[in-house]
């Protein structure tokens, strides 16, 4: 009797086990849709009773409004800091280490934090002039903290145009030792071709992402044409290195499997 | 045992044996043959015909028709081309994979003024 007892105990445990482990191996993506589910429904709740406060300002209605109020704000920073957190998975996944990109992802964490500090804060709400008040600080507070979402997206597309640049680059090393020494005359102009392409692709890139720090882009970080810049420049990017890679495959086809 | 004589008496019956025997009884008939000569012809040329077709119907339908295949010629046939996949394709199915359509991911709309403050109108 006492074995099954042990028994039944350690399948309790482990059936345990499984089910944190897999809320602790949740990735950050689903995270962030399960915050910013919350804090639709929250916001849904919250509408309703203050639009029943607002026709009826009773005592109980306040109180309700207010309840509603602070759940939403705490599920809106939480679900802020997720999508932070989101957008710094997104950017760190490519494991590129590309060092201009760093302040940015800087500003993300510092973005992550703040909502987490605003989520602490947002526990003390208790009455209206207190959530008046929060909510007037929160307002100018968060602008610098919002922004780095925008420029945060446009990070992850670099650190993805990096990756790509990096495996370019191996790609090439690998196939210059498979190639037939002495190179043709026609063969080593195609190579130097490639480096010197490659080398264009990585100044733009830089480029791209100097601009995103320039006073003329940020100015323009609020504006809807803000994307559709750096959009045009990251296709443009992507055309090069579609240009680039055919060139490669052209050559290991033609001279490293002959 | 001797044979019975049979003796005409009717007198209607004498006379047409009597025309019978003088070819008088067939003269109309002879004068309607000569008058639609032509459409009696022209009938039994329709109906061998119409014969004829019938028959050859029938000859047909029990032979096979033969099929006639045309002869082989040579031609040339395709020598099989080796296609040489690079082990780079996977970088240039990567690139093009890449969305650049921004923000990707889509950036959340929040309401950062939450209070208990009437709206603006």
């Amino acid at each position: 009797m006492k074995l099954f007892s042990k028994l039944f105990v350690a399948c309790l445990l482990s059936l345990l086990f499984c089910t944190t482990a897999t809320a602790v191996f949740a990735d950050a993506q689903s995270d962030y849709q399960y915050q910013y589910g919350q804090y639709r429904q929250n916001y849904i709740e919250y509408t309703i009773l203050k639009k029943d406060f607002l026709g009826s300002p009773t005592l109980d209605n306040q109180q309700k409004a207010i309840l509603a109020a602070k759940q939403t704000i705490i599920s809106r920073d939480q679900a802020k800091a997720s999508f932070a957190d989101y957008l710094l998975s997104l950017c760190q996944e490519n494991q590129t280490n590309y060092a201009p990109i760093k302040p940015i992802l800087d500003s993300l964490n510092a973005a992550k934090i703040f909502y987490l500090s605003e989520v602490n804060k947002a526990q003390a709400i208790v009455t209206p002039a207190q959530l008046a008040s929060f909510t007037t600080d929160y307002v100018t507070n968060t602008v610098i903290q919002d922004r780095s979402f925008r420029t945060g997206v446009i990070a992850c597309k670099i650190s993805e145009l990096v990756r790509i640049q990096i495996g370019s680059k191996n790609a090439l090393d690998v196939i210059i030792p498979k190639l037939a020494v002495p190179f043709s005359t026609p063969l080593q102009t195609r190579i130097t071709d490639l480096q010197s392409q490659g080398n264009d692709i990585n100044d733009a890139i830089n480029a791209l992402t100097a601009s995103l720090f320039s006073e003329a882009q940020m100015d323009n970080i609020d504006n809807s044409s803000y994307f559709s810049n750096s959009s045009d420049k990251i296709k443009k990017i992507q055309s090069l290195q579609l240009k680039w890679i055919n060139g490669l495959i052209d050559i290991d086809i033609n001279y490293a499997h002959s | 045992m001797p044979t019975p004589k049979i003796e005409i008496t009717n007198p209607q019956a004498i006379e047409l044996i009597a025309k019978i025997k003088s070819g008088e009884i067939f003269i109309p008939f002879k004068n309607w043959l000569k008058k639609n000569k032509w459409y009696l012809v022209s009938a039994a040329v329709t109906l061998i015909l119409i014969i004829a077709l019938v028959i050859g119907k029938k000859l047909s339908e029990g032979t096979p028709i033969p099929v006639f295949t045309p002869p082989d010629i040579e031609s040339p046939s395709l020598t099989p081309s080796i296609v040489v996949k690079s082990s780079f394709s996977g970088i240039k199915d990567e690139i093009q994979n890449l969305n650049t359509d921004l923000p990707d991911p889509f950036i959340p709309s929040f309401d950062n003024s939450i209070n208990l403050e009437a709206p603006l109108n």
